[in-house]
């Protein structure tokens, strides 16, 4: 695996309330007129970031989620949990944005830690929880700008 | 690295040397006996008041019951501190259940761990290479602060329970004063830590406090070095265990560095190592029953009666043989009674493998159906009570009896299709075969591919919410564990006000509505029965992770399959070992679900609103064991700040100490509670005056 720094973690009141207000309009897709909506399936990350993201979930997700991302914890001191990835994931998520599963993700989790990744890694987690969900990948790098991740939509799969 | 493979030394799978060196020049006992530091019944007749009828066996400073995280932490002390100590467990090998465990040790304080984290530093050997994962903020502690904490009564759970406000306070104070030491102590006996990332369920949600063990993948296992090999590891092959890890280890990159892989087995055998290198005296197969006091209940503890309790292979048939062997006391007497100059130690684990005992707490769980966590690795009588049963019986006191129903004790696995479904386990150990099979584990995913049925028959539950558990206090606002972007207040009225708590209540009941009274239940036990998860081919083919074959299914009991429903429930009520009644209502609800799933409404749990239904109609059809567990142990012996166990009347019962899940007042679950613990008692258990 490649030594790459680790992100600290930033976390000002600023992102708090912003990501509270994300998990309280959850649902809600912040589009405007201006905004084009995306697809998961448009190849919105990257096949090397997906693997980068393969390398932080173990210790930040897999403990809980499990290594089929499936909601079976690889540590059975953990709780079971919903599942991250595959077809019930995109079920669970589907018509909200990944700046909500962004946000969401980011203040609430891991459980026993929120905030263990950072912005970067943690976009490249959600990269990886894509590829593992059967959503294409693309050229260019899912960033960790909520406002660009809003405007991503989530869909179940065919 | 380099600097740590040029040690010279013995792969692990040898025998340390320096055992016993001192003992056999002061006791002259023959080289190669592991008895050496023990007397021998002659040497060990002279007898005090109370106790002039009794025949000694043996003859040690301090007995230590159970050789798991307390016990093997106590043993240690103590024999640093120059006591001879003995380490008597039931089972075939040392560990207990930390040897399953996820080796996530939470302490604080300001232990040197989190002083490493917030420096930034590695560790001596320079295996952790990965950065800091909390923000030194988040790591700012002191024992004042982990005492609030671990002692917050306005911290409820998500569940409704308040699981620091029971907490024993004399003792939990001497346990965040000894955090620190015993983090140090851990390090110092080989055990090896990844970075701070966050805090064990109970202990304290201010600050990070908790760490992995990890072993690097090696060459060869060789614990000095910190390295294992991946077959001892188990990541060699997706579906082999090995004799070292019960537990598959996990990939730890991320808090360590690459080739780090994690588990209690990177703890545990760690540990071990160490106590058998020091000269700790080890009886396996030897089962601790009672404790021998001077007068019933008055009185010095003079030492225990243990009887033996050979493991037998589940397919040789011959005694099992523990990983190392070096300390070992190979005694095969029926009954032995132990003197203890200096002092017992109670650490044989808790009472969860006990339904008579944990009935106490819930009656539903009487019910013998559903085992203990690890109940394979521990056999029969692994979590019984012993300690409980024996304090009991010379007069201790018992602590935290109300602390068990908090939801986080017993709960339902999404493993399926296995007795010993909290853990997993390949074939490679030694006790597989009792388990006979892995289980699917479905994750919570897996819950709507299936209904689920009592034995009757009947559905009980909407399946989706039927694995749910409540979960760990919060502070408002979702701070759960250290998030600078919180305020964190302790003691504060607002963390249990009525709003937050109507936000954060999620605990559905599912495990309630399993284990109630059914119309298989009969007087005077009532007991509800096993679970099973029904579904058909079609499931099969859908997911793809289920794999219905060894070793994840077995012809064991608990994976059954049929052509027809009919024939399904009579195979199951013919070879599952606590199907006590027909499944007399299975083809009909099996119909009645096929009814719901074409109209697309569950009129019975509403399961349409928490994910797809899908038919059960192609055959072949299949039924897994749905098992209830129950881990934690947070009731038990009454102890002061010294881990010395208390009467009933508030007095010290001299020369008794206890540790770990023998011990009631602490619901904090994990290792962190149990080392500590022994920690402190093997420290005071050596400094007793000889007896």
């Amino acid at each position: 695996m490649p030594e790459r720094p680790v992100a600290r973690p930033v976390r000002s009141a600023r992102m708090i309330g912003m990501a509270l207000s994300a998990l309280g309009l959850a649902t809600a897709i912040p589009a405007t007129a201006d905004d084009a909506m995306a697809s998961i399936r448009a190849g919105v990350y990257t096949e090397a970031q997906a693997n980068r993201g393969a390398y932080s979930y173990p210790v930040a997700c897999g403990k809980c989620h499990g290594y089929l991302l499936d909601g079976a914890p690889d540590d059975p001191d953990m709780f079971s949990t919903p599942p991250i990835g595959g077809p019930k994931f995109l079920r669970n998520w589907k018509g909200r944005s990944l700046g909500a599963l962004f946000e969401y993700t980011k203040t609430t989790m891991p459980f026993n830690n929120p905030g263990f990744l950072g912005d970067q890694e943690l976009a490249d987690v959600l990269a990886y929880m894509l590829q593992q969900s059967g959503a294409p990948a693309g050229e260019v790098e899912l960033r960790p700008d909520p406002e660009r991740l809003g405007r991503i939509l989530i869909e179940a799969g065919s | 690295m380099a600097k740590h493979r040029e040690k010279k030394q013995k792969s692990a799978g040898q025998e340390p040397q320096g055992v016993s060196r001192r003992h056999f020049v002061t006791t002259g006992a023959a080289a190669g006996l592991g008895a050496a530091a023990l007397l021998g019944a002659d040497d060990a007749s002279a007898q005090r008041r109370g106790g002039e009828d009794i025949e000694w066996h043996y003859e040690v400073d301090v007995i230590v019951c159970g050789g798991g995280c307390a016990g093997l932490t106590a043993a240690i002390r103590a024999r640093d501190l120059g006591a001879e100590v003995l380490v008597v467990d039931q089972n075939f090998d040392l560990g207990g259940r930390m040897l399953h465990s996820g080796a996530f040790v939470s302490l604080g304080g300001g232990d040197p761990l989190q002083l490493r984290d917030m420096r930034g530093e590695s560790d001596k050997e320079g295996f952790v290479t990965a950065a800091p994962v909390q923000e030194p903020a988040e790591l700012d502690d002191n024992v004042d602060l982990l005492f609030r904490d671990i002692t917050d009564w306005s911290i409820v759970d998500s569940g409704g329970g308040a699981p620091y406000r029971f907490n024993e306070r004399e003792m939990v104070r001497a346990w965040a004063e000894n955090c620190g030491a015993t983090r140090q102590f851990l390090i110092d006996n080989y055990v090896r830590f990844g970075r701070v990332n966050g805090t064990h369920v109970g202990g304290g949600i201010s600050r990070a406090r908790g760490a992995n063990c990890f072993l690097m993948l090696g060459d060869k296992t060789d614990i000095k070095a910190g390295t294992v090999t991946a077959e001892d590891a188990g990541v060699a092959d997706r579906e082999r265990s090995s004799a070292f890890a019960p537990v598959q280890m996990t990939n730890s990159d991320r808090t360590v560095s690459a080739g780090a892989v994690a588990n209690g087995a990177a703890l545990a055998r760690s540990i071990e190592f160490s106590a058998r290198e020091k000269g700790v005296q080890i009886m396996l197969f030897r089962h601790f029953d009672e404790l021998l006091r001077e007068e019933p209940f008055t009185g010095r503890i003079l030492g225990i009666k243990a009887h033996y309790s050979p493991r037998l292979h589940p397919e040789t048939g011959e005694r099992m043989v523990s990983y190392w062997q070096n300390g070992n006391v190979d005694e095969r007497r029926e009954v032995i009674n132990i003197r203890a100059r200096k002092a017992v130690v109670l650490a044989s684990g808790g009472h969860a493998g006990n339904p008579t005992v944990r009935s106490m707490f819930y009656p539903a769980l009487r019910e013998p159906a559903f085992p203990t966590s690890g109940n394979s690795l521990q056999g029969e009588h692994g979590q019984d009570a012993s300690a409980m049963i024996a304090g009991l019986r010379v007069g201790a006191a018992l602590a935290g009896m109300q602390q068990n129903p908090t939801g986080l004790t017993y709960h339902i696995s999404t493993r399926l299709g296995t007795r010993d479904a909290y853990t997993t386990m390949m074939p490679g150990h030694p006790t597989f075969g009792l388990r006979g099979s892995a289980g699917v584990n479905v994750g919570t995913a897996g819950f709507e591919e299936f209904i689920a049925v009592n034995q009757v028959g009947k559905r009980f539950f909407n399946e989706v919410r039927l694995s749910g558990r409540p979960g760990g206090g919060q502070y408002p606002g979702r701070g759960v564990v250290p998030n600078p972007g919180l305020e964190h207040k302790p003691y504060d009225w607002h963390n249990c006000a009525e709003d937050w708590l109507r936000t954060t209540y999620s605990y559905n009941h599912g495990l309630d509505a399993a284990l109630a009274i059914n119309e298989g239940s009969e007087p005077p036990d009532y007991y509800s029965g096993p679970l099973w998860a029904i579904f058909d081919q079609d499931t099969v083919e859908r997911n793809a992770n289920w794999q219905l074959r060894f070793p994840y299914v077995a012809d064991n009991g608990y994976y059954f399959s049929a052509n027809t429903i009919e024939e399904l429930a009579a195979k199951i009520e013919a070879g599952h070992e606590y199907q006590r009644v027909p499944l007399r209502y299975l083809a009909e609800t099996v119909g009645k679900w096929n009814g719901y799933v074409d109209a697309g409404k569950d009129p019975d749990f509403e399961r349409e609103t928490d994910g797809d239904m899908h038919r059960i109609a192609r055959a072949p059809f299949h039924a897994l064991a749905i098992m209830v567990i129950w881990h934690d142990s947070f009731g038990g012996l009454r102890c002061n700040g010294k881990q010395q166990v208390v009467d009933m009347q508030g007095q010290v019962i001299p020369g008794l100490y206890a540790g770990g899940e023998a011990v009631g007042g602490f619901s904090k679950h994990g290792l962190g509670k149990g080392h500590v613990q022994g920690f402190i008692a093997g420290t005071n258990a050596a400094a007793e005056p000889d007896a």
